[in-house]
């Protein structure tokens, strides 16, 4: 390597391909940028900008400590509800249930997020005069009767490994 | 140099065992898929309205990086139909994939020292910009097809330059992370992550500034669990998504999609509405007994009732109807063929043909469809759908259908056809 291409990863950190690639791929973005904020069309700047950076920033420093703060929480509960046994396999066949809340939770916590506008009618009126409906379809009932059942589905699965984990306990000993 | 401060910046913080560079890499690969093919069917979305021909741009014509026009073919009849169904539908499913990704990725946004030389600045923004502009395209998207508009600007114009905003940025992060990946895929020849269960999940070699813990917790899921979370609530969204786009008993199963179960009216007239006659401000007394359709080319003009239309031959053709909000439906359409009308004004096949509505306001009222469009078999001014009349939030007296024309295009409560050269 070259003197100067050392010196320069010594202050830049990176090759020069890093910077070329990073110019390159600027100019097209700036371009984007600058036809998506023409005042014509996007008088709200402030607006706009928020948006554009809003979810990166929500999902890092928000949803994410949230969720993994509420698996946490739950397992931590859920030991203290049954505290794994000190002798363990003999007695009490152990079927891992971490997936059987995780799975149906975050099914139901995506469908929430993503149909969040329809579940808490968030455009009535847009909705009738689009779609002729007298009202909008019961979102939030059907979404909880969704979540219902996901949960009484793996719940029900659950049982149906313990129970058969028992059984096969039995039959070991 | 001065250690990170407690807290996420610590190496230890991030424990999970089942980071690193294999989940990371697999669930980078589907985006890696994912984003551009909706890129791609939304580029070709707005191919489909046909911007160069006048008075149809939506995204304003005098707006760059229009590069993708193109003469927007009428055959097959589903394809905007397939392209936008797609296109809206592998976004919504996109969505647990993304964050998963971000998951997987979280030690790196807290990395310590956090600007340890202007290459890592360039990236951290970069990769901004990357997050940011999916997270926007993805809401933007979601939140239009349920016709909610939180925001002060141009939902068109915006979602338009953001998609090349995330492309550019993808391309650029792909580029720059290659060599991550074929790390990533030498390791999965060693791991075999998707035989392990969760008492056989280990971390991966540690690296310092890596995605790797040194401070592993024990497992309590296995990479393929991860991905097995992450594709289950992929598969939810698309179970209640896609029957609006595929129709049929599918459509039963769209419980939470805007235009999936539930219609305004049963009968021959039952499937989905996307502008009432109530918002377009059309009254009995504009399709009454006056209403008439005005033909025109050159200086020939034509008048003609419901009457004089329905003793015209009439065609009848299956025909799919379809959203740019990503939902469709495919009725038995029965009307008069385009091409013939054009015969009673002598009007010129290489013409385009200009279709005005009676609606007097309001987007979407005026549409110019291409000479192949215009000269379709199966372009029809429709009269009739499934046997019985048109019902008035579906455009009676007439309205046109065109195969694979996006649905606001296929103009309702047609007044006036006018075929001119430009």
């Amino acid at each position: 390597m070259s003197r100067a291409l050392a010196a320069w990863r010594r202050t830049y950190g990176a090759s020069p391909l890093h910077l070329l690639l990073h110019l390159a791929a600027t100019l097209l973005i700036a371009w984007a940028l600058s036809q998506s904020f023409d005042d014509r069309y996007s008088a709200a700047y402030l607006n706009l900008a928020l948006w554009m950076v809003g979810g990166a920033i929500l999902n890092d420093f928000v949803a994410l400590p949230l969720y993994v703060g509420a698996d946490r929480v739950a397992r931590a509960a859920w030991g203290r509800v049954r505290p794994a046994p000190a002798a363990p396999a003999a007695r009490r066949p152990s079927v891992r249930g971490n997936g059987h809340v995780r799975v149906p939770v975050a099914m139901s916590a995506v469908l929430l997020l993503v149909y969040f506008p329809n579940i808490t009618h968030k455009a009535p009126i847009g909705h009738r005069l689009s779609t002729g409906l007298a009202e909008q379809p019961d979102y939030a009932g059907r979404w909880l009767a969704i979540t219902a059942g996901l949960l009484l589905a793996s719940a029900a699965l659950y049982g149906l490994r313990v129970g058969l984990a028992r059984r096969r306990g039995r039959v070991a000993t | 140099m001065i250690g990170p401060p407690p807290g996420p910046a610590r190496p230890g913080f991030w424990r999970s065992p089942v980071r690193g560079p294999w989940l990371t890499a697999a669930l980078g690969m589907v985006l890696l898929v994912g984003f551009p093919v909706v890129f791609l069917t939304g580029l070709l979305s707005h191919a489909a309205y046909m911007p160069q021909l006048p008075g149809n741009a939506v995204v304003p014509a005098e707006l760059d990086l229009q590069v993708v026009t193109f003469d927007w073919p009428t055959n097959p009849v589903w394809l905007y139909a397939f392209t936008q169904g797609l296109h809206v539908t592998l976004g919504i499913v996109l969505v647990p994939v993304l964050i998963a990704k971000l998951w997987s990725v979280i030690p790196k946004l807290f990395a310590w020292p956090p600007a340890p030389n202007p290459a890592e600045v360039i990236t951290k923004l970069a990769n901004l910009l990357l997050v940011g502009s999916a997270f926007f395209q993805l809401a933007t998207g979601i939140a239009n097809v349920q016709l909610w508009y939180p925001w002060q600007f141009n939902f068109v114009v915006a979602h338009y330059y953001g998609g090349w905003v995330l492309i550019a940025s993808l391309a650029l992060h792909v580029v720059i992370r290659i060599p991550k990946l074929r790390e990533a895929r030498r390791i999965n020849r060693e791991l075999r992550p998707l035989r392990q269960n969760l008492e056989q999940t280990v971390p991966e070699p540690y690296e310092p500034g890596g995605l790797v813990t040194p401070n592993p917790a024990p497992a309590t899921i296995s990479r393929r669990g991860v991905l097995g979370v992450t594709g289950a609530a992929s598969g939810a969204l698309l179970v209640t998504t896609v029957g609006q786009s595929l129709g049929g008993p599918f459509r039963e199963l769209a419980l939470l999609a805007p235009r999936g179960k539930g219609f305004a009216q049963d009968g021959p007239n039952g499937f989905p509405v996307n502008k009432t006659a109530e918002v377009a401000r059309i009254t009995p007394a504009m399709v009454g007994a006056f209403y008439a359709l005005e033909l025109r080319a050159g200086d020939r003009r034509l008048q003609l009732n419901r009457q004089s239309l329905l003793r015209l031959p009439q065609h009848t053709y299956d025909l799919p109807i379809a959203c740019v909000e990503g939902w469709s439906t495919t009725q038995s359409w029965t009307g008069v063929r385009l091409r013939d009308l054009a015969a009673l004004v002598d009007a010129d096949p290489e013409d385009r043909l200009y279709v005005g509505s009676l609606q007097k306001a309001g987007a979407f009222r005026r549409a110019t469809l291409s000479r192949d469009q215009a000269n379709a078999d199966e372009s029809l001014l429709a009269l009739r759908v499934n046997g019985a009349d048109l019902s008035m939030d579906h455009g009676y007296p007439a309205r046109i259908i065109v195969p694979a024309l996006p649905g606001v295009r296929c103009t309702k409560w047609v007044g006036t056809m006018e075929w001119r050269r430009s």
